[in-house]
């Protein structure tokens, strides 16, 4: 369990299975207040499958993600070495494990016995016991929290927009914090028209969707989210749908986010925004993070051969 | 050819203006109305919620699975009870349908107009589960995963943006279906309710000629169909326009 308290985002071993597909092996993360992380990683690598595993729009197979402190899936009993101490089959194993070795200490024997448990997935919820049961729903209802209420804390912005299609920008904008938030009308609206006018569309205001292009919807998808004071914002490709010449615009507001220290996590292609504004750098391939560091060395110096290779194919 | 007219126009004489004949076509054309009326609107309300459920077993079971518990089961029992109200009904003329309400479930019952909104609603109503899941499934993923993310739970989605956006997709289809319904309604009078087709038997009965009574019921069912369509594709018309 990572101690870091202060951490906004934390996922801890977290794999996700698409049937027999393991897209993602055991990411463990976490992202601080003000950090802007920028992840990178060939097509496929499951960098986009982690972004939306920490809102929990893809629901992790084993593993936990806490958002502000708080618990948002089930517990998981193999991050939690008290949890596992109180199995039954720990038990069972360590009255085993002492009888086979009768010299070994008591730390040592921990150590085996609860690797031996996660290596080879012995637990079974149902056959461990009151003890077990009990601390596991200790932890669960002392750190848990609805995802709904966590989600207005996580703002996301989609490869595809997804602007409501049936509401005008102003309410697509104000919606969620006048039902959400219990905002009034009024103050939504006076909300919404400075997020509009801080990114220049404030003409758009009673335009539909349909009606802007690719650039516009994307920078009024990334005020739609903030119009719910969010903490973290995630972006999830938010240029690759764009016309190259728009990819410009939504950049510099995402800069400009950036600046007045959002927190933003932005799986991305953008190797120049990366470098320009990132104050860390993930590379995930194949399910688990090769690679983590600042811009300065990823770039300049990675040590990881699977990076180097991706770096010179994309950096021309 | 004179002759003939005059015969046409007596035979209009005695089937419809003899003993007020014609109110029997108007109070039939009303019975037809009331029936299909409120068929249509029981079939829209089986229609949501047997779509509502299965739309949501759907796109949940994969995730409720994995928890387990009281409400996966309730779910999949419900969806398990609507796939077989779908297969029954569709699986089954509409006439059996109607007389096996009429004589054997609601025997002890004298309303038989209820009856047959209810049989019409019920058989309706899997029809409109269809086209209500078709329209909730035809909304693009992306709208769902938007309101989720910005913390709308899953009924907060369902009702600010995925029904909303549905509607619109099957307005149209809704209204064909009331269309369907008004001529299927003709079998009512199997069991003794005098809609409009019973009304135009009723008066051939009477009067032994068959050809004036049969035609204009004919004629009535037809003008009301082609208004209606009429009015379906005007309002196909303002979907598309006002399409933002």
């Amino acid at each position: 369990m990572s101690t870091d308290k202060n951490a906004l985002v934390r996922v801890d071993g977290l794999h996700k299975y698409f049937g027999n597909n393991k897209v993602l092996r055991g990411i463990t993360a976490e992202i601080d207040k003000g950090e802007v992380v920028v992840v990178i990683g060939p097509s496929g690598s499951g960098k986009s499958t982690f972004l939306r595993c920490l809102n929990l729009l893809e629901e992790p197979t084993y593993g936990e993600v806490w958002l502000e402190n708080k618990l948002v899936t089930p517990v998981d009993p193999y991050l939690h070495e008290d949890v596992m101490e109180l199995s039954k089959t720990y038990q069972k194993l360590y009255a085993q494990y002492k009888q086979d070795h009768p010299g070994e200490s008591e730390e040592s024997t921990k150590q085996v016995l609860i690797h031996k448990i996660k290596e080879e997935d012995l637990l079974h919820e149902k056959h461990e016991g009151k003890a077990y049961k009990s601390l596991m729903k200790k932890i669960y209802d002392e750190n848990y929290v609805n995802i709904n209420l966590a989600r207005q804390k996580i703002g996301m912005v989609f490869q595809q927009f997804n602007l409501f299609e049936n509401l005008s920008i102003m309410d697509n904008i104000i919606l969620a914090p006048m039902k959400l938030l219990k905002m009034s009308k009024e103050d939504a609206t006076a909300k919404a028209k400075i997020l509009l006018e801080r990114i220049g569309l404030s003409d758009k205001a009673d335009s539909y969707p349909s009606q802007l292009s690719g650039g516009q919807k994307q920078r009024i998808a990334i005020i739609r989210a903030l119009a719910m004071d969010p903490d973290v914002l995630l972006f999830d490709e938010p240029t690759s749908a764009l016309d190259p010449e728009m990819v410009g615009e939504v950049l510099d507001v995402m800069k400009e986010l950036a600046k007045t220290g959002m927190t933003m996590v932005v799986v991305t292609h953008e190797m120049g925004f990366a470098k320009e504004v990132a104050s860390r750098v993930i590379f995930i391939d194949e399910g688990i993070i090769k690679e983590e560091n600042t811009p300065e060395e990823f770039f300049g110096n990675p040590q990881n051969p699977r990076l180097s290779d991706f770096l010179s194919k994309v950096l021309i | 050819m004179k002759e003939w007219f005059a015969d046409l126009a007596d035979q209009f004489r005695l089937n419809f203006i003899t003993g007020d004949r014609w109110t029997w076509l108007l109070d039939g054309f009303k019975m037809t109305l009331v029936i299909t009326f409120f068929a249509t609107l029981l079939g829209i309300a089986i229609g949501v919620v047997i779509a509502t459920i299965r739309s949501s077993y759907d796109k949940n079971k994969e995730s409720m699975k994995k928890k387990g518990g009281f409400g996966y089961r309730l779910l999949s029992f419900l969806n398990g009870i609507c796939g077989l109200y779908l297969t029954v009904i569709r699986g089954t003329p509409v006439v059996v349908q109607l007389l096996i309400m009429y004589f054997i479930i609601f025997a002890s019952s004298t309303n038989s107009t209820m009856v047959a909104v209810i049989s019409f609603g019920i058989n309706s109503g899997a029809y409109v589960a269809e086209i209500f899941r078709g329209g909730i499934m035809s909304v693009d993923k992306g709208q769902f995963e938007a309101g989720r993310s910005l913390g709308f739970n899953y009924i907060q989605t369902m009702i600010y943006i995925v029904i909303p956006q549905m509607f619109k997709i099957v307005l149209p289809m809704l209204c064909n279906e009331f269309i369907v319904l008004i001529k299927e309604t003709s079998i009512a009078g199997y069991v003794g309710i005098r809609d409009l087709t019973k009304a135009g038997d009723l008066i051939r009965g009477r009067t032994f000629s068959a050809f004036m009574p049969l035609i204009a019921v004919a004629l009535i069912y037809l003008a009301v169909v082609i208004i209606f369509t009429k009015l379906v594709k005007r309002l196909e018309r303002r979907l598309r326009n006002s399409e933002h």
